[in-house]
């Protein structure tokens, strides 16, 4: 849906056409039968909405506190799981016996606190 | 910054490149790159390169349009518009990740670029990445306050991080922002207070919530969700009478929606039947002619009570002549009480219609018409259908299509009545009969191929949908580009009876395809549904997409996959050893010759007809293609063809069923079967803890089923046995099997099985595969065990028959033919009409014909003599 032929009200500003532009049916042969004119539409450009209210300081204030409270929590966690010691073997073992990525099975070790037995049955739950 | 500037008239012309491309006017925007470009200065200008290949690409020249945006990329690497526009044809080739990647160094080298900003949130949206769709977001609300689409993107992200309250916080100080006047209609503002109360609904505030609804009440456009959503709000609240009075005036709006008389009873909390009854009985003086009034009492009364409002029910049905009128019984019929009340009524109707064409012989009043009779016998037919009386259930509806030959229904109750009663090839000629009734019917020309499907009879199933599809292309072509999935599931099943494993496999993939595009279809509505501000339709869609492959459709194409591969892991497909394959070993010579003419025989015939049909795919194919160059469909590039053979010969089936596991594990995690592939599959990879993850999953829904017994059989003593397992391995075993079964031995387990479950044949079946599978000398003890068809036994059904008849034939109880022959004649005694329970022979004696097409089937007829 992402690609359209050329829309109708096309100008044709050259006569000079490129060699795959002559001769275009005007009509797209539809592959559903309904609602492919709608669905066309939607990938239709449209200019930005713009808000003309002049309080918008105020709201953006509003935002601002709440998130940085929150990405301090979520560093703080991802800080001490790094501190984790974690064995390379473990890791191994994990990702061949459970088929799972580096990255899940080493979370898994951390969040266990490198325990490879918790981990392991953690993840046969 | 790019490294080379355009003059001002060049640069004029660039603009209007990208101003063609956002407006789709793609051989405009040709025109003009090809105007910079003729200019020998910049002729090698990155940017204008990497635009024209964007553009070509749209038009459908995917390979050109990559060659010439990598030119351009490479004559200008520190151009954000290069990288960017590699991006965007990466995204349309769905190869997000890399798209990802290209977006991040446009941004290297312009960070605050809006578009790319933007289209980098619509890749994250689309992949899930919700922690970072919320930073870009963030950007774009910093960089561009004053725009909608920032804060509505914003509080989305918060949103689907399940972060409810700063959502709704964000969405309030938007809100703030709109000045709309009370009095104007604004459907937008409407769609933005709605979604704004889901948010503070599913944030847990309800107080605040009802006051929003209130507050808002006029400006909302959808007036039925206003009231809807304050009946569930006050009821949470606990404030009954004011919703008793909502669910009251819904009723007014809709008497036949059924939760409005569930919200009634909620509120008004009857304390007892009869009380709870009064509700409904106050309906029926209200809407006389309401259907759901008088049929949802049926759940909760009983006997006499039942009894009566059952009559009322039926009568009023069955006199209209309404079909489904058995379909909204069914779910009684899980209380025996009720089926015996619905079954005595009911033959009582018929008797009294038929000897003095009342509903009852006391009855004063007028005569009912003849057509009530037939419902009654429509009806019971279908009753006894559902509960295994088929022989009964073909009485009535032969009688009914004595007197009313034309109805359409009534064929097709027949037809399903002989598939319950695992007759599918009469099934199919009944629904075919049905069919011929009414050829400009939809729904009855694809139940008719569906049950030509089930009968193994493809071809003649593709012939019955052509008359529907496109003219000028193959039917099971446009079948597949409508994504029509039922008949391609069937079409997979049909496949794999006849061991046509490729053609199968091919099937299933192509309904997995059907999801993919599914899924990359949604990329659309990132920006559309922002901007048309449907919120709540959006996030609907968000949450569906998630879980998209939950949908039966994907669960029966991936499990049939998965089934195949696991078949085709144990019995791999050589090349002498072709996919016709019969079970040879026990045929004389004679009959040998004969099917080994016969084989050759088929080939043939197959070998022109593949002729044949390549040569049409042939001129399907140059069509097509014309069509693509034509139209300027369609991107994204041809996905690899699906070749049956090559599927067949699958090298690694095992991670390929693996491929179709994955989401059903992630998905369908409340099904037992998922469980059960999943250890079907991990077992012959030897992963035992992946065995002991799908074990524990599948014990969890239900310690009793006999697959998982037959499962957890094999699975102790393949950990029994391994003695090289690594040393943590080994210790999750031993520590989560005794703390889940205790005892492993394998043996005992089975024999502990046998004895708590040894009345129920499906439980007999698993212990006695068990038995000999651990020990082959019990043979003859074990083919006892599943042998057994007494009448004391529970859960006989056609279905476990067939499997113990299956059982008794594949060798899973060892070489059993003699008893495998007299459990047939006994099935067939109790199941006469079940195909599977046929005398030997019965088959070549009774092959149907379609649409009195008789051709083929008296060739093979023929040939075979």
């Amino acid at each position: 849906m992402d690609v359209n032929m050329a829309a109708e009200g096309d100008v044709d500003l050259d006569l000079e056409a490129e060699e795959n532009c002559s001769g275009k049916p005007a009509e797209k042969p539809r592959k559903h039968d309904s609602g492919a004119a709608d669905l066309e539409r939607v990938t239709d450009y449209a200019e930005e909405k713009e808000i003309s209210s002049s309080d918008l300081e105020t709201a953006m204030s509003v935002i601002g506190d709440r998130r940085s409270r929150e990405q301090k929590a979520k560093q703080e966690r991802e800080k001490e799981l790094a501190k984790v010691t974690i064995k390379k073997e473990d890791v191994e073992l994990i990702m061949a016996e459970m088929e799972i990525t580096r990255g899940v099975a080493e979370r898994s070790l951390r969040e266990h606190m490198g325990n490879v037995v918790e981990a392991l049955i953690a993840l046969t739950n | 910054m790019p490294t080379v500037t355009l003059p001002p008239k060049e640069n004029a012309l660039f603009k209007r490149i990208l101003r063609c491309y956002e407006h789709k006017q793609y051989r405009n925007g040709l025109k003009f790159c090809k105007q910079i470009l003729s200019n020998p200065k910049f002729s090698e200008h990155g940017e204008t390169l990497a635009m024209k290949g964007l553009t070509l690409n749209c038009l459908g020249k995917k390979e050109e349009a990559y060659e010439l945006v990598r030119r351009g990329l490479r004559n200008d690497l520190k151009s954000h518009v290069c990288w960017h526009v590699y991006g965007l044809l990466q995204r349309s080739d769905k190869k997000y990740d890399e798209a990802i990647k290209c977006y991040r160094n446009a941004l290297k080298w312009d960070k605050d670029n809006l578009q790319i900003l933007r289209d980098l949130s619509l890749l994250q949206i689309q992949m899930r990445d919700l922690e970072g769709y919320r930073e870009t977001r963030y950007q774009l609300l910093q960089l561009r306050p004053a725009q909608r689409a920032s804060w509505i993107g914003y509080a989305i992200a918060y949103h689907l991080l399940e972060d409810y309250e700063m959502a709704a916080k964000i969405i309030e100080e938007f809100r703030k922002t709109q000045q709309t006047s009370p009095d104007k209609v604004d459907y937008e503002y409407s769609e933005l207070l709605l979604y704004q109360n889901q948010v503070l609904r599913e944030a847990g505030l309800l107080k605040e919530a009802l006051e929003h609804l209130i507050t808002y009440e006029k400006q909302i456009c959808d007036k039925l969700a206003v009231e809807e959503t304050r009946g569930e709000l006050l009821l949470s609240l606990g404030r009954f009478e004011e919703a008793a009075d909502v669910y009251r005036r819904l009723q007014e709006r809709n008497p036949e929606n059924w939760s409005y008389y569930h919200g009634l009873e909620k509120s008004l909390k009857p304390a007892t039947t009869e009380e709870k009854l009064k509700i409904y009985e106050e309906a029926w003086v209200k809407f006389p002619k309401g259907l759901v009034p008088r049929r949802l009492p049926l759940n909760f009364l009983s006997g006499e009570k039942f009894r009566e409002c059952l009559d009322k029910y039926l009568r009023i049905n069955f006199s209209k002549g309404c079909p489904p009128v058995f379909t909204t019984l069914k779910p009684l019929y899980q209380d025996k009480d009720k089926v015996a009340i619905v079954e005595e009524l009911v033959v009582g109707f018929e008797t009294s219609l038929n000897s003095c064409r009342m509903f009852n012989p006391n009855d004063d009043g007028k005569e009912e018409p003849p057509t009530t009779l037939l419902w009654v016998q429509y009806f019971l037919a279908q009753h006894y259908d559902q509960i295994g009386q088929q022989t009964l259930a073909l009485e009535y509806i032969n009688a009914a299509i004595e007197s009313t030959p034309t109805l359409i229904e009534l064929f097709l109750v027949k037809a399903k009545i002989y598939k319950h009663a695992g007759n599918i090839r009469e099934a199919a000629r009944w629904m075919d009969e049905a069919q011929a009734l009414d050829t400009a019917d939809r729904f009855i020309n694809s139940k008719c191929a569906k049950y030509l499907l089930k009968a193994g009879l493809i071809k003649e199933a593709e012939e019955m949908c052509s008359k529907f599809t496109r003219e000028g292309a193959s039917a099971v072509e446009n079948l597949n580009e409508m994504q029509c999935m039922w008949f391609q599931t069937e079409c997979a099943l049909a496949y794999k009876s006849m061991k046509k494993y490729g053609d199968a496999l091919k099937k299933c993939h192509e309904i997995e395809r059907h999801f993919v595009e599914i899924t990359d279809d949604q990329f659309d509505f990132h920006t559309y549904c922002m901007r048309k501000m449907t919120l709540r339709s959006y996030v609907d869609l968000l949450k569906l997409e998630d879980v998209l492959r939950m949908h039966p459709f994907y669960y029966k194409a991936a499990s049939t996959a998965i089934q195949i591969y696991l078949n085709l892991h144990d019995n791999p497909l050589t090349d002498d050893n072709k996919e016709l394959q019969t079970d040879t070993g026990n045929l004389t010579d004679k009959e040998l010759k004969k099917l080994r003419n016969k084989q050759r025989r088929a080939q043939k015939k197959a070998q022109l007809e593949e002729e044949k049909k390549n040569a049409e795919k042939e001129k399907q194919l140059k069509n097509q293609k014309k069509k693509k160059e034509d139209d300027d469909e369609e991107i994204g590039g041809p996905k690899e063809e699906l070749i049956p053979e090559k599927l067949a010969k699958v090298e690694t089936p095992l991670d390929e069923a693996v491929k179709f596991l994955i989401p059903l594990k992630n998905l369908v995690k409340n099904k037992i079967e998922t469980h059960l592939l999943a250890f079907e599959i991990y077992f012959r990879k030897d992963k035992f803890l992946l065995m002991l993850q799908s074990v524990k999953r599948a014990y969890a829904i239900d310690p009793d089923h006999p697959w998982l017994h037959q499962c957890l059989v094999r699975f102790f003593k393949r950990v029994s046995e391994a003695k090289d397992a690594a040393n943590p391995v080994r210790t999750v075993l031993k520590q989560e099997i005794s703390r889940l079964f205790g005892d492993s031995n394998a043996k005992s387990f089975n024999q502990a099985f046998l004895s708590k479950h040894s009345n129920s044949i499906p439980h007999r079946l698993a212990a006695a595969k068990g038995m000999f599978f651990l020990d082959p000398s019990t043979q003859k003890k074990a083919v006892e065990l599943a042998a057994a068809l007494d009448e004391s036994l529970d859960n006989r059904s056609i279905q476990i028959c067939t499997d113990v008849l299956e059982s008794l034939r594949d060798g899973n109880l060892g070489n059993a033919t003699e008893t495998a022959e007299s459990y047939r004649a006994e099935c067939h005694k109790l199941y006469p009409y079940t195909l599977a329970f046929m005398p030997p022979g019965y088959e070549q004696i009774t092959k149907i014909a379609v649409n009195g097409d008789l051709s083929t089937e008296t060739e093979e007829l023929a040939n075979d003599m």
